[in-house]
């Protein structure tokens, strides 16, 4: 049987490659082609090829600037590889460009000694503002990658496994012939027994040997990137060669496309392939067609969160009076970490208080409306979620967050102790909430802004960035006293109590006709948009297969809608959808219950631990790592609830964390904390207790 | 009452090498001044330190209690570039202070190196000498050189970071690949008092890559 051209590439020495690229590269690409093999020349003879410009105010990505390119260079880069669009309108679009090995061969010339840590690993996210950035982002950077992989090794910043070490090597070495490099220079560099002398001198001199390059650089760039295009291609192959572009192209693929052929045709015109069926004929599945009215569940947790907007949030906003304690924490946040931790209360902050203050029964309505989720790893079941607010929030949020963001803002401005913006600053502070609430038809009008301002017009502290007066100070008067000023209750700038009360009507006023007059439309809104996002990416998935997901594969495609909309029921948005596929088969729930007191289990774990979130000295950091460990009881637990196995360490997962509690034995203390969490189960006679631990790869099997 | 030792800046530290640059000037009242013990009435005593210029003034200082040395270093979070931070150490270091200032000083000063972005080969070259300078500092005398005289905190919550100028050379080494130095470094960071293990992030040993690459040999 006759091979494709891929096929062959695959099957080719690393030297050889170049001859049949040349035969299969588009002709009209050529140009592009010949602009790379400049560009990488300049790039490994250490030529000063780009630079980072000044860090913008914001904090965002720098721009990379490249040099040395005409006008009409940089044109044909613009035409050839776009700058993706920005994600929204205040960021933009941004990646990772690794300066280090960019430079390398830079830096070997200035400085041998610390040519490899010159460019701080910090500087490698830079704004991708056009094609010559994505030059740099999509095809010097990855090339250049396999080139320096050799020096990762050396550093231990690669694979971990002898294994993994040995195919970085290989890349290495493949990147280097393929290039028409010298590959002899390769292997001295991981001789151990050498000291920081012979490394620089080994490490400069196959450095300085890429200046050698050959002049068909650009096409064995292309050869090389377009060999790795085809392994990913030939991966997901059947026998007879053709592949679904849904299952080649995802997002780690992409770039390397852009970067050599730009189109999927392209591609199998060049691998001398034909497309896959489904590609070739494309499902067509219709429009998603949304229902009319918010089917049950939606109208159900719709009706929630309007009488929360008016009754809890609204009216609490509405009546709160100078010398309260602060309504930080009445809206629910999207993610709790700590939800047992008190220690912001004397700032204000209760993690807990979305709960205190609802009306009768509105607290087990939204335990019971986003009490259920679904796993991940056990799609098919639905389980607890620990934190049934979280859900709740997601569907607030951007408009409670701007209404309570501004509400303290003015809060705090006036008894501290600090904003963090100030009267005049905080349109463009909260800028963002502002323009999601625009996007959806609901807009804010600026005009609140004006009134504010107004209203707070001669009092000069609210338009300063700086904290009021409620630290606390030391200080030492001549006669050697200590004097310690305790923070004073209540009002600090003159007349802040006036002045929150002014500030807080014209919030009041506002917000209440933001209510009348779009709050309907943000819920509709709200659910059209989540239930048609969902609905669309599974439906692209599916089209891409040319079959029905998986479970599984239709997990990450709907999970977020269904725990805002259908407590994590994945089957019942799928069928409100009308979607095709097993996701569509009813969901049961687990019949395993988390302990009534999930409060006392995190508290006897924590305790066991030794975890605290305010340790002091060099025991901070484990201490506080046991701590936050303690408080991710509930998704351990969560995980039970769906296997009736506690889990191995790998589906747990939080390696970072385990390492940071536990140094030195991750292992060790995974069992440990199972242990912690078994035995305060016992305490409290639950049966998760006495369940198995699940095996896992590279876990041990006991843990009691 | 405790005996104070200081010095009028780094350089006058017996045992270790350090000069301040030439192009560093560091004027009075600043570079002659010397500390004084006082107490403070209170329901228990607090002793603490006093920073004096040559008539017996008080420094002029927003908390009252730093060193020159110390005064001089703040800022380093500030710092925008390389040169700046080498800029604010070495005017530190060449005002009086007592060992823990130096320490300190330079420990910031690492740190100020590693969130400088700009792509500065003296950067690196100088995160090194710093840290072959606080380990020097280290080794006339451990727990003067980290913990403060009337330490807040207990003791052991200072000694830990001794640690900090050794972690700092295995990290800066082993990146560009020196493992036998990053090994050395590492075995003589393992000599410190068993009290300053008690460290947050161990590093591991770079003797187990130095093994990792002789079985890539095989």
């Amino acid at each position: 049987m006759t091979q494709s051209l891929g096929q062959r590439l695959l099957a080719a020495a690393p030297r050889d490659r170049v001859a049949l690229h040349e035969a299969a590269w588009p002709a009209d690409a050529r140009p592009y082609e010949a602009l790379v093999g400049r560009v990488l020349a300049r790039v490994l003879t250490g030529e000063h090829t780009s630079s980072l410009a000044a860090a913008p105010e914001d904090g965002g990505p720098r721009k990379l600037e490249v040099h040395g390119l005409d006008p009409s260079e940089r044109a044909l880069l613009d035409e050839r590889l776009p700058a993706p669009p920005p994600p929204d309108r205040r960021r933009p679009a941004a990646g990772r460009v690794t300066r280090w090995a960019i430079e390398l061969p830079r830096a070997v010339r200035i400085d041998p000694r610390f040519s490899r840590g010159w460019a701080p690993e910090t500087t490698n996210l830079v704004e991708f503002s056009d094609g010559s950035t994505m030059l740099f982002a999509l095809v010097i950077d990855p090339i250049l990658g396999e080139l320096t992989e050799v020096f990762r090794v050396r550093s231990g910043e690669g694979p971990h496994t002898t294994k993994g070490r040995r195919g970085a090597v290989q890349r290495s070495i493949e990147a280097h012939e393929t290039l028409g490099l010298d590959r002899a220079r390769l292997s001295p560099i991981l001789d151990p027994s050498l000291d920081a002398n012979g490394v620089m001198r080994t490490r400069a001199a196959l450095v300085e040997s890429w200046a050698a390059c050959p002049p068909d650089l650009g096409a064995r760039a292309m050869a090389l990137l377009c060999t790795r295009l085809a392994h990913r291609y030939y991966a997901k192959a059947k026998k007879d060669g053709t592949a679904r572009r849904a299952q080649v192209i995802t997002s780690t693929v992409e770039p390397l496309l852009k970067a050599t052929l730009g189109e999927w045709e392209a591609l199998l015109a060049y691998l001398g392939q034909s497309p896959a069926e489904p590609d070739a004929r494309p499902l067509d599945l219709g429009e998603l067609v949304l229902p009319p009215t918010p089917p049950e569940p939606v109208q159900e947790r719709l009706t929630v969160a309007h009488d929360w907007f008016r009754d809890v949030f609204g009216h609490a906003h509405a009546q709160l009076m100078p010398g309260s304690p602060s309504l930080w924490g009445l809206v629910p946040e999207v993610h709790v970490f700590e939800q047992d931790d008190q220690r912001g209360s004397s700032r204000g902050y209760n993690p807990n208080r979305w709960e205190t203050g609802l009306p009768t029964g509105m607290a087990d309505q939204i335990r019971r409306l986003w009490g259920t989720t679904t796993l991940k790893r056990h799609p098919n079941v639905l389980v607890t979620e620990a934190h049934p607010e979280t859900g709740f929030a997601v569907l607030l949020k951007p408009a409670a967050q701007f209404w309570e963001g501004i509400s303290l803002t003015c809060w705090f401005l006036c008894f501290g102790p600090y904003s963090r913006t100030t009267l005049g600053g905080a349109q463009d502070y909260y800028q963002h909430a502002l323009d999601e609430l625009t996007d959806l038809g609901c807009p804010v009008e600026p005009k609140l802004f004006d009134d504010l301002i107004e209203a707070g017009e001669g009092a000069d502290w609210l338009f300063e960035q700086a904290s009021v007066g409620v630290s606390i100070s030391i200080s030492i008067t001549e006669d050697y006293d200590v004097e310690i000023g305790e923070p004073a209750e209540g009002e600090t700038n003159p007349g802040a109590a006036e002045m929150f009360l002014k500030l807080r009507d014209v919030n009041t006023k506002h917000r209440d006709r933001w209510i009348d007059q779009y709050l309907a439309r943000y819920l509709d809104a709200r659910w059209r948009r989540d239930l048609g996002i969902a609905g669309n990416d599974y439906r692209e998935l599916h089209v891409g297969r040319g079959k029905p997901p998986t479970v599984k594969q239709a997990f990450p495609k709907l999970i977020r809608a269904a725990n805002t909309w259908f407590g994590g029921d994945l089957s019942e948005l799928a069928r409100t959808l009308h979607l095709e596929g097993p996701v569509t088969e009813p969901m049961p729930r687990s019949h395993l219950e988390l302990p009534a007191d999930m409060r006392k289990v995190r508290q006897q774990v924590c305790d066991e631990l030794g975890g605290k979130p305010d340790a002091e000295g060099a025991e901070y950091w484990p201490l506080r790592r046991r701590y936050e460990l303690s408080q991710q009881v509930g998704d351990v637990l969560a995980l039970w609830q769906a296997s009736a196995e506690l889990p191995p360490r790998t589906a747990f997962g939080r390696n970072w964390l385990l390492k940071e509690a536990f140094p030195g034995d991750i292992e060790g203390g995974y069992l440990e904390y199972i242990g912690a969490i078994r035995n305060a189960l016992r305490d409290v006679k639950h049966p998760a207790a006495d369940a198995p631990l699940a095996k896992g790869r590279g876990a041990k099997t006991s843990g009691n | 009452m405790k005996e104070l030792s200081w010095f009028p800046s780094l350089s006058a530290v017996p045992g270790n090498q350090w000069q301040p640059p030439r192009d560093i000037e560091v004027g009075s009242p600043l570079s002659t001044a010397q500390p004084v013990v006082e107490e403070l009435d209170a329901d228990e005593p607090i002793a603490f330190i006093q920073w004096q210029d040559e008539h017996g003034n008080r420094l002029p200082d927003d908390f009252g209690f730093g060193s020159p040395a110390d005064s001089a270093s703040r800022g380093m979070y500030e710092a925008s570039s390389t040169r700046e931070v080498l800029r604010i150490v070495s005017t530190a270091l060449s005002l009086p202070g007592m060992k823990h200032d130096y320490f300190r000083v330079i420990d910031s000063g690492i740190s100020g190196l590693w969130r400088q972005e700009d792509e500065d080969p003296v950067r690196l070259r100088m995160q090194e000498d710093l840290a072959l300078l606080a380990i020097a500092l280290l080794k006339t005398g451990l727990e003067e050189t980290v913990v403060p005289p009337f330490a807040y905190h207990e003791t052991e919550n200072y000694l830990a970071s001794a640690a900090s100028p050794y972690r700092s050379l295995i990290q800066l080494y082993q990146k560009e690949g020196f493992l036998q130095e990053a090994a050395a470094i590492y075995a003589d960071l393992q000599e410190l008092p068993e009290e300053t293990k008690a460290r947050a992030y161990v590093e591991s040993d770079p003797s187990d890559l130095l093994a990792a690459l002789e079985e890539l040999g095989e």
